[in-house]
């Protein structure tokens, strides 16, 4: 059987086609904004990938990266010393920092005397926990640390000065050659940091880096005092650079594979577990990894519109074909076959996706170019951007495929088309005619179409059939409500509206009407923007919570026992209230259930998580549970004996940690609390609520066992309010300068600019949905115009004046517009209680005035695009238009 | 060239059957012009939709140069359309997305002629029903008498041997419905194709060779009585299945 079409249909398709090539253009809108933010996300992700290629060595910095967060001990130092190679050594950690803003500007600048750094002039001061970094040797290998002066990157370690990141010298006024306070060292900035070679612009919102030469670090004592420090060496093989250690012979090149294979080695050469060894390609693995998360992210939000663009174009086909049943009827009778007729307007339809995919393809080359601007904070480099034509490629026929696979079954309905309406005229409806075994098929061929698409597109089979469940549930749920609604209207008592309101809302429910699709593409676009607002805000209320009333404002830590005191007193003296000193005692774990721990690293049976078994414990003891805690199974004992009366220490362990271990009630883990090996049993199992401001732990001791052993304190405290903060701090890091503190409403402020910079980005893609539905919404008024134009012709040759045209219009345009936003805000709600009852735990408050206002907009959206729409047909003599409708 | 034998057609009407057609025969000799008359409501559309093949009767048969088309499936129908029949139509039914030259084209561009070759003879027909012109209009831009004019060079441009014309004169003015008579006639002369007009107009009905009058779906009188002989020479004996290939 030859399926190709004859001649006689392409020809003819190209006939009929060509004198409304505008409307039919129109009619595939959807599927151009759908494909332009498919391609866009895909192009994208392949500029992201193309620049990590591109600029792997600057992600990491050097060849190599080894690092630990203590001291390294002799046998890791002699294997890094018999690596070879160029090397750099940093230590970092953080503390806070005095900004110092010197009153005599003229005469500093990074030239000016360091002695000038050690007396700095007087001048307003403030502190901020910031992220230090030592530096010793020429890292970066690869890329540079970009700064104000330029060239300041070079001169810092040989000057003794500090380069300070670029948001924290706007925040205070700081400027080049103000001071700071590191420890008890001071030290002049000599330059600002612009960029750090792997690190994007987002870094900054955990705190301000502040880069310092090495040497200046180990005089203070910043690093004996209970900080967390990272200790890190940097290597840079040339072509001959360093000893080998995989063969013991010669040198390596430093390519990835030989990379790799010296990370391995260097691993079992140490035998420490604590030691983390980073490889250019393992960094940038681990980017990737990021980097596609998100695009799939996006590209599902992308996948959305094109899906709602493809049923735009499934309605614009019914309707059309609709249109077209007397020219395939008198086709019939002149003896087309079926299979003509089928070819002519299906070679129509194929056309309208190849040109709605081109063109979006054409309009996601665009997007792309500015899609850039909504990530560059999160992005460590400036992005490559080139024209992906596997990510053009899979977005065009993925445009193609969809708007095709959607507009099957309206198509189908041509052959069913008799012969005979063109004799009697009656109203032939395409769906009614296709056999229901048809339908079944077409619409199960049609979900596992997009499963196919979805699984390629997602890399993920699971991930796949969970969107199109989700995306099945939508549809139906907004198609459902909108029939339901179009029931509730047609109950209305319209006779006893005026004219003008009574033909606007019977138009939705007569013959021909669109609401359906309308309602449901733009309602799809009101359930995702406003869902993801929701949940957006709910992160936000989640975290102001738990800092109003007497909850925290304040914490310190790291402090020393023989430093409470002083820290107390200091503290109320500002007026804070002192709510919490909470002892805090470092250990490890050695054992699980009296297998070492090295062991069951190794055992590929066991699922504890390498993280659980290997991590430093940060643990505190008590007597009592605090409000963030409660039991889920087991016991809370709060007292036991010391340790070395050989009596099992009964702990209780957070839920999550007990399952990363695998572990449950009467489990035995062991210990090593700085030399000393602690016997515990599992005596309780414990929710915790870790978004509290207040210091919480993953394991509880009982009071009695871990008194006598060194520790450090975290004090909570409330202070009344910002200015005592600030002087607080500022008077705290003068006294003790190993103390470090958070600010909660700083941490609060820098979590709302993170969640405000994702939620621009991801609502610059929800967008598209917008988007698609006001396109769907103007073609489908294009369509319905031909439905709709004798009516109002009709009205007009009777004596109907414009007004009452547009009002009837403009009531009708109303009702679609706010029946969508009201769906669609209507689920969005659901969802967000949903979201507020399974996941962030919450009494759910929506902002209903966001919500409101988002929805005025888009019913005015709608209106304003169905009315221009129907200008063209208020503007004509009615004569003109019942010719040109023919 | 038609032969028609107890044609029923009977519609479900709610829970009641409406018999529209009940048990008509007749039969057509080749080159006939013959007028199917009636009032609203007698049978004639329905009766004309059967005999070309544009809908399945309830029972009895339909002979059409021998093809017996109520054996035959929508595809061998269409064929048979294409090769033995024309239509003209009283809401003209031209495709208002093609030219009046791409219209008329149709019937022979199916076949699978190409645009040269039909070209020609389209515009020589559009020529002799004075739209010579106008054949790069649209639908849209020709009045009703115009379009029924390319209806006609349509009906004409692939040779049928039968022509159905449905109320060709239906939608226009007594004036211009006479220019459409007379080129209807005037090619048909030309031609010598058989002709089957249905019509309320008396004036176009008394032109023609023969009438057949129907009243409540039966044949009320018939001008000229059907001759045997055309029943016992047209229709095959053993005619289960039409080849059409």
């Amino acid at each position: 059987m030859n399926l190709l079409p004859d001649l006689f249909s392409m020809k003819t398709a190209w006939r009929d086609a060509r004198s409304q090539l505008g409307s039919l253009l129109l009619y595939c809108g959807g599927i151009v904004a759908g494909v332009a933010a498919l391609v866009a996300i895909l192009s994208f992700r392949s500029d992201v990938l193309l620049t990590v290629n591109d600029q792997a060595k600057e992600l990491l910095g050097a060849d190599l990266e080894i690092s630990q967060n203590e001291p390294y001990n002799s046998r890791l130092q002699s294997v890094i010393d018999s690596i070879g190679g160029e090397q750099a050594r940093s230590i970092e950690f953080s503390s806070m920092v005095l900004f110092r803003v010197s009153g005599d500007r003229p005469g500093t600048g990074p030239s000016a005397d360091h002695e000038a750094a050690d007396r700095p002039a007087s001048g307003t001061e403030a502190t901020r926990l910031s992220q230090i970094r030592a530096i010793e040797g020429g890292f970066p290998f690869y890329g540079e640390i970009k700064t104000l002066p330029p060239g300041a990157a070079l001169e810092y370690q040989a000057a003794g000065t500090a380069l300070v990141d670029r948001p924290v010298m706007n925040q205070f006024g700081l400027q080049v050659g103000d001071s700071i306070r590191v420890g008890s060292e001071w030290l002049q900035i000599s330059g600002i940091i612009l960029e750090v070679p792997g690190e994007s612009a987002a870094f900054s919102l955990i705190g301000p880096r502040v880069i310092v030469p090495r040497n200046v670090i180990e005089g203070t004592n910043l690093l004996d005092r209970g900080s967390r420090v990272q200790y890190k060496t940097w290597f840079r093989f040339g072509g001959d650079g360093g000893n080998d250690l995989v063969d013991g012979t010669r040198t390596h090149p430093s390519d990835e594979v030989h990379m790799q294979e010296l990370a391995s080695v260097i691993r079992d050469a140490v035998l420490d577990r604590r030691i983390s060894v980073t490889t250019v390609a393992s960094r940038k693995e681990d980017f990737a990894q990021v980097i596609d998360l998100l695009a799939k992210f996006l590209g599902m939000v992308g996948f959305i519109a094109l899906m709602l663009g493809a049923l735009g174009v499934a309605s614009a086909v019914y309707v059309y074909i609709k249109r077209k049943s007397t020219t395939v009827a008198t086709l019939r009778c002149l003896g087309a076959s079926s299979k003509q007729t089928l070819y002519i307007f299906g070679l129509q339809i194929a056309g309208l996706g190849l040109a709605g995919s081109f063109a979006g393809s054409l309009g996601g080359l665009l997007v792309q170019r500015f899609l850039p601007l909504f990530f560059s904070d999160f992005l460590p480099f400036d992005l490559i951007q080139q024209i992906s034509i596997p990510a053009l490629l899979l977005g065009f026929l993925t445009g193609v495929i969809v708007s095709f696979a959607l507009a099957v079954l309206p198509l189908l309905s041509i052959t069913n088309i008799p012969p005979l309406l063109t004799i009697r005229a009656t109203d032939f409806s395409p769906l009614a005619h296709v056999p229901k075994r048809i339908k079944v098929s077409a619409g199960l061929a049609i979900i596992l179409l997009l499963m196919v698409i979805l699984t390629v597109l997602l890399e993920s089979f699971f991930a796949a059939s969970l969107f199109v469940a989700g995306i099945l549930a939508s549809l139906l749920i907004l198609l459902g409500t909108s029939m339901l609604f179009v029931r509730l209207a047609r109950m209305l008592r319209l006779k006893s509206f005026s004219y003008i309101w009574r033909q606007g809302i019977a138009n939705m429910f007569r013959p021909n009407n669109q609401t359906a699709v309308l309602v449901t593409t733009l309602g799809m676009g009101m359930l995702l923007i406003g869902s993801m607002y929701l949940s957006q805000e709910m992160i936000l209320q989640r975290i102001e919570f738990q800092t109003g009333g007497n909850q925290p404002n304040l914490i310190f830590y790291d402090i020393q026992h023989d430093q409470t005191d002083d820290v107390q007193e200091i503290a109320e003296r500002n007026g804070a209230k002192v709510l919490e000193n909470v002892p805090i005692v470092s250990m490890r774990l050695t054992h699980l259930n009296n297998q070492p721990v090295r062991e069951i690293r190794r055992d590929t049976a066991r699922t504890a998580g390498t993280w659980a078994l290997t991590r430093e414990y940060r643990i505190t003891y008590r007597e009592e549970l605090n409000d963030a805690e409660t039991i889920r199974e087991g016991e809370w004992v709060g007292r036991s004996e010391e340790i070395g009366s050989d009596v099992i220490v009964p702990v209780s362990l957070e839920y999550r940690l007990a399952e990363d271990l695998d572990v449950g009630l009467d489990d035995r883990l062991t210990f090593d609390v700085q030399g000393v090996p602690v016997e515990t049993r599992v005596a309780s199992i414990r929710d915790v609520d870790f978004q509290r401001p207040e210091p919480n732990f993953f394991v509880l001791f009982p009071a009695g066992v871990l008194e006598p052993a060194p520790q450090f304190y975290a004090m909570s405290l409330r202070v009344p309010d910002k200015e005592s903060i600030v002087r607080l701090q500022q008077e705290m890091v003068r006294a003790h300068p190993n103390i470090s503190a958070i600010d909660v409403g700083l941490v609060l402020e820098s979590v709302q600019a993170f969640l405000d910079k994702v939620a621009i980005a991801v609502q610059f893609m929800a967008l598209f949905s917008i988007l698609t539905g006001l396109i769907v919404l103007a073609s489908a008024i294009a369509i319905s115009r031909f439905q709709r134009i004798r009516e109002s012709v009709l009205l007009r040759t009777i004596g109907a004046s414009r007004r009452q045209i547009s009002g009837i219009q403009f009531v009708e345009y109303l009702w679609l517009g706010t029946l969508a936003c009201l769906t669609g805000t209507l689920l969005a709600i659901v969802a967000g209680w949903l979201l507020a009852w399974f996941f962030f735990d919450l009494v759910f408050v929506p902002d209903m005035l966001a919500l409101v206002i988002a929805s005025f907009v888009v019913i005015g959206l709608t209106i304003a695009v169905g009315f221009l729409n129907f200008l063209g047909v208020l503007r004509s003599k009615p004569l003109e238009i019942l010719r040109a409708e023919g | 060239m038609l032969i028609v034998k107890q044609l029923t057609k009977t519609y479900q009407s709610g829970s009641r059957p409406l018999t529209v057609l009940n048990r008509v025969s007749f039969g057509i000799e080749p080159g006939t012009i013959c007028a199917i008359v009636g009032p609203s409501g007698s049978g004639k559309t329905t009766l004309l939709g059967l005999c070309a093949g544009l809908d399945q009767a309830t029972s009895g048969e339909v002979y059409l140069k021998g093809h017996a088309l109520q054996q035959l499936d929508e595809e061998r129908l269409a064929f048979i359309r294409n090769r033995h029949i024309g239509f003209i139509f009283q809401s003209f039914q031209l495709i208002p997305t093609l030219t009046a030259l791409e219209n008329v084209m149709v019937p022979v561009e199916l076949r699978g002629v190409a645009y040269d070759d039909v070209a020609g003879k389209a515009e020589h027909l559009l020529g002799e029903v004075g739209l010579a012109g106008r054949i790069h209009h649209y639908p849209a831009q020709l009045s009703g008498g115009e379009q029924q004019r390319v209806g006609i060079a349509r009906a004409f441009i692939h040779k049928p041997d039968i022509l159905f014309a449905d109320e060709p004169t239906g939608n226009l003015d007594s004036e211009t419905g006479e220019q459409i008579e007379d080129i209807l006639f005037e090619l048909n002369r030309k031609e010598g194709t058989t002709l089957v007009i249905v019509t309320h107009d008396p004036d176009l009905a008394g032109r023609c060779d023969r009438v057949i009058r129907l009243k409540g779906g039966e044949i009320a009188s018939d001008s000229a009585s059907a001759p045997s002989s055309a029943l016992s020479q047209e229709v095959p004996e053993t005619s289960s299945k039409t080849s059409v290939s």
